[in-house]
């Protein structure tokens, strides 16, 4: 290589830098050191006239490096980059040693800021020394995005990605979107019902051009990086033709085979052929094969007689789709805590303790009961209803830790739309507290105890069972100290919010983390709440963490943004200072493999490691932990960082 | 203190990530905090890069202190990579207590990007720790080869 | 073609580097025949005076191994420099030190009460017995390899080296054919490359020792908690201690890029062990892991500990405060 030619240019900052350090005495020094072809001091380095100071020397000293002594990098570094690039100089030459916020704001003796100005200044010569030019890494990337869960989060995101545009496919689990919104009555805190609100935006989805609806669906398997995934979609038999189902019911009918209907949360059964309910989307009837009597071979066909447009089709095959998208948002939703869980409740043996979503159902006037509230063990209305709220939840010795959220709210609206429905009735709710932060929420809760003469109970219920027709519990009323012992008709958990059952594999087909509690894992708690440290992965909803409506759909139109953000773009940038791994020396241990948060790294089938540039962050962890020195970061190399260590512990 | 330590000005190399405690030194900067000159601060990108070559070859060329800046448990700009190198760090200390090196003179430090008064803070009082250990004794390392 | 002249020296070594020299077999006879051995104090008897009488580079290659732990080793070693025109760091005491190296975290009088005893009974550097003056030569303050000393333009690494290194140095020397000068004779990749031990975990829950457990034949040792150097050790004796369920103690040395081997294997434990999950609530049983190491120089810089940091024992006063 041809000896190096660094320019040095030492900014005064007006009396900022000069006022301690002798930019002078610095300047004289630089021009002595080794590989140092040229330094000029100025008043305003940044300006337009220093910047163009910069440009010349460039040009006319054939610099092959450039040190900008002044403020810090996160002030000016893209400014200085951008000139050099702009004199023909590779932006990646280009370093700022920060003499001004490390060290002439921070030391009043100005032989001693000198000096240090001076080793500062030498360390970024040195590095720059061993940096080599670099472009950034650009890749082309396809105009689809995959959605997962089409909850109402799954719904929004796929909607505000497909409005702009783009090609959205939403993966959906079950025979119908709509997730558990479509199983809730009325919604807090303004009480609107939850279908209207929710239906339109489940047709909307369906219709939309640029939506690709894959109902009864899963995910197998994603492969590739941002921009370019590659995922496999298995789409499993309906084994009814949504196109000829016309929705009459009649194979429903004559389907022997009863199993407790899902959606309604086991009030009632539903047949092996069914709609899981009448809003479907897409609106068809789904012959669920696990409780059929038998498609392979054939035991009953019942069902298929009767079908007058003949939509039935036993021998419809899952299908195995492959896609190519350039971003994933998943939104995959919870699940009830499992009520077996909670025996001390009398969980799945007492018929009159259900929990919140079973009571959602009674609500509902399309529900099971037509909206009256009935227990499920004799019909009868009840006249005494308790619901205990952080049942599973806030519990980190028996069942989980953290808060679900919601409970406060729903629980009011529950005994709030229970008054409503049954006049001369009693609601009694066990609560540990009363969390109710949100728009209106607060007012809710206030109002819904003042006017509605519901009665909250500050305490912890330690047993529920049942006495004749009756359900008790005990407890304490922790505000009085009291032990308490109640007498209900029915009681009603708020049972904690768990992530979906399908959320730990899922991760690990996306290679994305979960957190401690199972819920999906967010890049940054406060700053990156929707993105996942693999780049063009999204979360939201409530598969990330117990949240209500408003707070899923805000975060789904925010991992659409994101989305949108990263479509638009013609291609994708990503900066070069990443790692590379030296082939002759790697010997493929594989330590580096894990080390990296995003992926990045991997072993070749020749093995020995290779690095994604496009995932790579340049964080420099696998460098660290590899042990034979293959693995360097471009720019930031060992020898480099030797090379400065030593500079700055030099003598003068 | 020693009266050969009288006119010794410590040396110490600062490794700071980028993220957080190079910001904090920032903010120290542009908050105007003072505090004293011996440290030279060397930016990575996260403290994770930080690696017990780095730390040692200081030792070796003549550092008196080595100090690394991180971010607090759970900020890590890459979320783990402070955890590994505090690994590391536990283990160079014992390393250096192993040959009678006073293990201080590593010292590993989580400083925010908020917080300025404990980047001041820090590199004072490691500052004068080091005064007060005096020179590395890794500087007067025995002659071997005498001629 | 002249024969070429070549030598063999040791140093303070245990004499296994000489025999590895015999382990090639039958090769030694072409080495015989394409060469003179003009030096070889283990075989033959040769006296100061006859090296000194050779010329400046008359010898083409001397193979020198083991460590300079005396001033005889220092002065040999700076006599054979000007002798011969390539001189060969031959074997880990040679290249960096050495499992003597170690001996530098003692002083020389710790040493001396070790090996000879009572002060009484300790060599004196000048004596008389039955009227002889007898010289012994000075005990350095610190064992150094052999490049501290001299320059040394090849390295055959290996405590011993093993048969197909010293095989390869051999063949290079018969057909007089050498490489570039600074060339190791081992692989250019770690030894992990040559190990056919199942690496899956790549993490390290606890610290084991081999004669203390049991290890399982089939996979990696470092997985197991084995504190294998493997991965920071150059490869090119096909990790047969590995093979033999033998963690690899480091012998060879690190790969090209790497300056300190003991520290690169440090790097690479500590950013393997942990609980299989990071994060704040670790920390405590990162620190249990920890603190299972009891002697880390002695594990990590066994054969490097001379040309490290941890060349010398240090007398800080608070050496243990944390
Ligand atoms: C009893 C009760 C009452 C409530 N009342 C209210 C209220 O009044 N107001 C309010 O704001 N909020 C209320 N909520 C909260 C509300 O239900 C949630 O905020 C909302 O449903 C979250 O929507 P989501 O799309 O994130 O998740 P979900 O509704 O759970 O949707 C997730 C979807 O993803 C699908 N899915 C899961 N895994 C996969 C997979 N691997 N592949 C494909 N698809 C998958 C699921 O089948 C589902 O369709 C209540 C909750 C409960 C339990
Ligand atoms: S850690 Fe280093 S040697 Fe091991 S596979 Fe990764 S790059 Fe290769
Ligand atoms: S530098 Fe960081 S982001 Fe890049 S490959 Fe290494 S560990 Fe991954
Ligand atoms: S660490 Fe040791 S046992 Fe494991 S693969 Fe490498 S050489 Fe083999
Ligand atoms: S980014 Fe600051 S320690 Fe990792």
């Amino acid at each position: 290589m041809s000896s190096p030619r660094i320019g040095v240019f030492v900014c005064h900052c007006g009396l900022n830098i000069e006022r301690t350090v002798d930019t002078q005495s610095v300047s004289e020094t630089l021009r002595q050191y080794s590989g140092v072809a040229f330094v000029s001091d100025y008043d305003y380095m940044c300006s337009d006239p220093g910047q163009q100071l910069v440009s010349d020397a460039i040009r006319e000293h054939r610099l092959t490096g450039v040190v900008i002594a002044a403020c810090s990098p996160a002030m000016h570094e893209p400014t200085f980059r951008r000139a050099a690039d702009d004199a023909g100089l590779n932006s990646y030459l280009v370093e700022m040693a920060n003499i001004r916020e490390h060290c002439s704001w921070v030391h009043l003796d100005r032989a001693e800021a000198t000096a240090k100005a001076v080793k500062i200044i030498k360390t970024m010569v040195e590095k720059v020394r061993g940096n080599h030019p670099l472009d950034p890494v650009r890749i082309d990337h396809v105009d689809k995005c995959l959605v997962i869960g089409a909850g109402i989060t799954g719904i929004q995101a796929a909607l505000d990605v497909a409005d702009a545009g783009f090609q959205v496919l939403l993966v959906e689990k079950e025979p119908s979107i709509g997730g558990h919104m479509a199983q809730l009555s009325e919604t807090f805190p303004t009480l609107d019902c939850s279908q209207c609100i929710l239906t339109p935006k489940m047709v909307e989805a369906s219709r939309h051009p640029n939506i690709e609806l894959l109902t009864y669906s899963e995910v197998l398997d994603v492969a590739g990086y941002v921009g370019n995934y590659t995922v496999k979609i298995r789409k499993n038999p309906t084994y009814v033709d949504p196109d000829k189902c016309n929705l009459c019911g009649d194979c429903e009918k004559v389907c022997p085979q009863s199993v407790p209907s899902e959606f309604e949360r086991g009030l009632v059964d539903r047949k092996a052929i069914y709609i899981p309910f009448q809003q479907a989307v897409p609106s068809t009837y789904t012959l669920d094969e696990h409780s059929c009597l038998g498609l392979q071979p054939l035991r009953c066909s019942e069902c298929a007689k009767v079908c007058a447009p003949g939509a039935i089709n036993f021998d419809m095959q899952p299908e195995i789709l492959q896609e190519e998208v350039a971003a994933i948002i998943v939104t995959t939703g919870y699940d009830m805590y499992p009520i077996l869980n909670l025996g001390e409740y009398g969980g799945g043996d007492v018929p009159d303790v259900i929990d919140g979503l079973q009571f959602e159902r009674m609500l509902s006037a399309s529900g099971p009961t037509g909206g009256q509230v009935r227990r499920p063990s004799d019909g009868r209305v009840p006249k005494r209803v308790v619901f205990v709220q952080c049942a599973g939840s806030r519990d980190p010795e028996n069942h989980n830790a953290y808060c679900s959220k919601i409970c406060c709210m729903y629980t009011a609206k529950h005994a709030l739309l229970y008054r409503h429905a049954v006049p001369e009735s009693e609601a009694i709710i066990f609560y540990i507290d009363i969390r109710a932060g949100g728009k209106g929420y607060e007012e809710f809760v206030q109002n819904a105890t003042e006017h509605e003469q519901i009665q909250y109970l500050r305490g912890k219920v330690a047993k529920i069972y049942r006495e004749g027709d009756k359900v008790m519990l005990w407890g304490v009323d922790t505000l009085s100290g009291k032990k308490v012992e109640i007498e209900a008709d029915l009681v009603v958990l708020a049972l904690s919010m768990d992530p979906h059952p399908s959320t730990l594999a899922l991760t690990k087909t996306l290679k994305i983390s979960c957190g401690g509690e199972g819920f999906l894992k967010e890049a940054h708690p406060k700053l990156r709440p929707v993105e996942t440290l693999t780049a063009g992965i999204y979360v939201a909803g409530a598969g990330q963490g117990p949240k209500d409506i408003p707070e899923s759909v805000a975060q789904g139109s925010a991992a659409a943004a994101k989305t949108i953000a990263l479509l638009t773009q013609d291609k994708l940038s990503h900066s070069p200072e990443t790692v590379s791994i030296d082939e002759e020396i790697c010997g493929g241990c594989g330590v580096c493999v894990g080390m990296c948060p995003y992926t990045a790294l991997s072993l070749t089938a020749a093995g020995v490691a290779e690095c994604n540039e496009v995932l790579c962050e340049g964080c420099g962890t696998c460098v660290s932990a590899c042990p034979t020195g293959a693995a360097q970061l471009k720019n930031l190399t060992d020898f480099q960082l030797r090379e400065m260590i030593e500079v700055a512990l030099a003598d003068g | 203190m020693d009266k050969t330590h009288a006119t010794y000005e410590p040396r110490i190399v600062a490794f700071l990530c980028r993220w957080c405690s190079y910001a904090g030194a920032d903010l120290a900067g542009v908050s105007r905090l003072t505090y004293p000159a011996n440290i030279v601060p060397i930016r990575v990108n996260c403290s994770g890069r930080v690696d017990a070559d780095m730390v040692l070859s200081a030792l070796e060329k003549g550092a008196d202190g080595v100090l690394i800046g991180g971010c607090h448990p759970g900020d890590c700009h890459y979320v783990t990579g402070n955890y590994k190198t505090r690994r590391r760090i536990v283990l160079i200390k014992q390393a250096l207590s192993e040959v009678g090196i006073d293990p201080r003179r590593v010292h590993l430090e989580w400083i925010s990007a908020s917080e300025g008064i404990k980047f001041q803070s820090t590199m004072t009082s490691y500052t004068e720790l080091i005064r007060e250990l005096g020179p590395s004794p890794v500087r007067a390392t025995k002659a071997p080869v005498h001629g | 073609m002249a024969k070429a002249k070549i030598g063999i020296y040791w140093a303070a070594a245990c004499g296994g580097c000489d025999c590895a020299l015999l382990e090639v077999n039958e090769q030694i006879l072409d080495v015989v025949a394409a060469a003179d051995i003009l030096l070889w104090p283990c075989a033959a008897d040769p006296k100061y005076s006859d090296l000194r009488g050779y010329k400046n580079g008359e010898i083409d290659i001397v193979l020198f191994n083991g460590a300079i732990r005396t001033q005889e080793n220092r002065e040999l070693a700076q006599l054979i420099r000007t002798k011969t025109k390539y001189l060969v760091a031959f074997g880990s005491c040679a290249q960096s030190g050495g499992v003597i190296g170690l001996a530098n975290q003692s002083s020389r009088d710790e040493i001396f009460s070790t090996v000879f005893g009572d002060q009484a009974n300790w060599p004196q550097l000048s004596s008389n017995q039955d009227g002889y003056d007898l010289h012994l030569p000075e005990f350095l303050p610190r064992l150094t390899n052999l490049a501290e000393v001299v320059e040394v333009d090849y390295v055959v690494p290996g405590c011993p080296p093993p048969k197909q290194i010293v095989s390869a140095l051999f063949t290079a020397l018969v057909a007089g054919d050498l490489p570039a000068t600074g060339t190791v004779f081992a692989s250019s990749k770690n030894l992990c490359e040559e190990c056919s031990r199942e690496r899956e975990q790549l993490k390290i829950t606890q610290i084991l020792r081999p004669h203390a457990h049991e290890s399982d034949p089939d996979k990696c040792l470092l997985d197991q908690g084995f504190m294998c150097m493997g991965p920071a050790t150059r490869g090119g004796c096909l990790a047969v201690c590995p093979a033999a369920n033998m963690p690899c103690t480091g012998c060879a040395g690190p790969t090209a890029n790497i300056r300190d081997q003991g520290a690169a294997m440090l790097n690479t434990v500590a950013s393997l062990i942990g609980t299989g999950e990071e994060g704040e609530d670790q920390l405590a049983a990162e620190d249990a892991i920890l603190a299972q190491f009891d002697d880390i120089v002695g594990t990590f810089y066994r054969f490097g500990a001379a040309t490290s940091i941890f060349k010398e024992r240090y007398h800080e006063r608070n050496a243990t405060t944390r």
